[in-house]
């Protein structure tokens, strides 16, 4: 009975909370709420109410302690449940996802293991090689060890070796032998991509900075992996920095680039048919239209649900979302997304999307080529 | 029952449909063509997660309380989901394939699914 009581109590204490963050929404408040689905040993649950909150409040250091608590309590869950369903029928998926599991958490050991495992008992399957892989990318670019990048490299290569068209295999190989500077077997994998895909904004910016730096250095056919690894560990810096980074831009520059993109956004919401348009860059964003402030609920509904989508599309295992319409009463809501950037126009029914949805991955295009532009 | 699996069955042979999922609003697998490369319970769990975080969005947004339609595209794939009232339809393709005539056959398994529906009521 008192047992009965203490949870009729935790759910009205629930129920107050979660109505309190979606109306006076603060990241203390998702923190509450959080700590009572910890507490009830919720972990999904806390989950998404670390996300929710992390996509309102992106710089809460408090929320991004409990989202970091939650996905680690999550996956040890997760993990247990792996591990009992892999000792009872073996299968190579399950080693994968167990791999993958336990390089979410940082284990390097355990995937190492589990690998292992999996491709002396399934060496056709391409799915522990995939995560070996990666778990000895993340080990080279934390150590510029030559051995893990070389492993790595050679895992990749397996992987492709099983799976011909596989995108996220020419994906890393692209970018690591990009960083390592064996620049024409780099632009090898990602003309493949290109002709795979041609509208992943991922692959088309480290595809344009590859061709860029060819054109800049006088970089040979020949270029061995081996002598290439070994200068990185011995000058402890790798060749080339990420495609992504951002150098420190001076405020004229930020203030051209915001510009531009303003513009990009006013053009949008001039397209007949469109009332709202928004640009969010991390906290920071761009209005156009019939939005009355940074506060108008549209900005919310745009990073909630470009959030949502990004994590259902991770957790399925179908990469980075990028794009998505929502069809309603309402009209329509078009969502573009790449990195901590959201671009997000609602427009009338019956307005033709497929022009706005191609002038919004421009725009978030473009402000990816802008910021990779200024990098040395 | 047998008429549910027979419609996400014809659904799943379009190309580059990968696999079908019929799933109540809060998340409980009703039938699905899923292949071995996607877990039931996860993607009724993120698709439920989804569908949900979009509609309360919506509402806080003094928009409406549901959608028809939500179609996203990612790196790997895309998937579609069509509200059918009391349950929602999810169909994921590879990342190749070309939406428009995906759509129209999932918007007629939708209605199919809808009619269905109305029968067992």
């Amino acid at each position: 009975m008192v047992k009965l009581l203490q949870r009729l109590k935790i759910w009205r204490e629930l129920k107050r909370l979660e109505s309190k963050a979606r109306e006076a929404p603060s990241p203390t408040t998702y923190v509450d709420l959080g700590q009572v689905y910890i507490n009830l040993g919720m972990h999904d649950q806390t989950l998404r109410v670390s996300e929710e909150g992390l996509a309102l409040f992106p710089n809460s250091k408090e929320l991004r302690k409990l989202n970091n608590f939650a996905k680690k309590a999550h996956l040890k869950e997760r993990i247990k449940d792996l591990r009992a369903r892999l000792n009872k029928t073996p299968q190579p998926e399950l080693y994968k996802d167990l791999a993958a599991l336990y390089l979410e958490l940082g284990d390097y050991g355990a995937v190492h293991g589990t690998c292992e495992e999996g491709i002396r008992r399934f060496p056709d399957d391409y799915g522990a090689y995939l995560v070996l892989a990666r778990a000895k990318l993340a080990t080279f670019y934390r150590d510029l060890r030559a051995r893990d990048g070389a492993e790595a490299v050679r895992c990749l290569g397996k992987v492709v070796g099983l799976d011909r068209e596989n995108v996220r295999a020419h994906k890393l190989l692209g970018e690591v032998l990009y960083r390592i500077g064996a620049l024409n077997r780099s632009l090898h994998h990602l003309s493949f991509l290109r002709k795979l895909d041609a509208g992943d904004f991922e692959v088309e910016a480290t595809y344009r900075r590859v061709v860029k730096d060819l054109g800049a250095t006088e970089a040979g056919e020949h270029e061995d992996l081996e002598e290439l690894f070994d200068l990185v560990e011995s000058r402890n810096r790798l060749a080339r920095g990420a495609v992504g980074a951002e150098a420190p831009r001076s405020e004229a520059e930020q203030e051209s680039e915001i510009g531009s993109i303003r513009d990009a956004l006013g053009q949008i919401a001039g397209i007949p048919g469109v009332c709202k348009a928004t640009y969010i860059k991390g906290a920071r964003a761009l209005i156009k239209g019939q939005i009355r402030d940074g506060r108008d609920p549209f900005l919310r509904l745009a990073r909630v649900v470009a959030k949502a989508a990004q994590r259902a599309c991770r957790r399925m295992d179908l990469g980075s979302f990028n794009k998505g319409v929502l069809d309603g009463s309402f009209g329509h809501i078009c969502v573009c997304s790449f990195g901590d950037v959201v671009a997000a126009v609602q427009c009338d029914p019956g307005t033709a999307v497929d022009r706005i949805l191609a002038e919004l991955q421009d725009l978030v295009a473009r402000s990816l080529y802008v910021s990779e532009a200024v990098t040395p | 029952m047998s008429q549910i699996n027979t419609v996400l069955g014809k659904l799943d042979k379009l190309e580059g449909v990968k696999g079908t999922a019929l799933l109540t609003t809060d998340g409980m697998m009703v039938a699905s063509t899923l292949g071995e490369e996607f877990l039931d319970d996860v993607v009724a769990g993120l698709s439920s997660f989804l569908i949900s975080t979009t509609r309360r969005s919506l509402a806080d947004a003094s928009l409406s309380d549901r959608f028809d339609r939500f179609v996203l595209n990612s790196t790997h794939g895309k998937v579609i989901i069509i509200d059918l009232g009391e349950s929602f339809l999810v169909v994921i393709t590879n990342q190749f394939s070309d939406l428009r005539p995906c759509l129209e056959g999932v918007q007629r398994a939708a209605a199919d699914l809808r009619r269905i529906a109305k029968i067992h009521i």
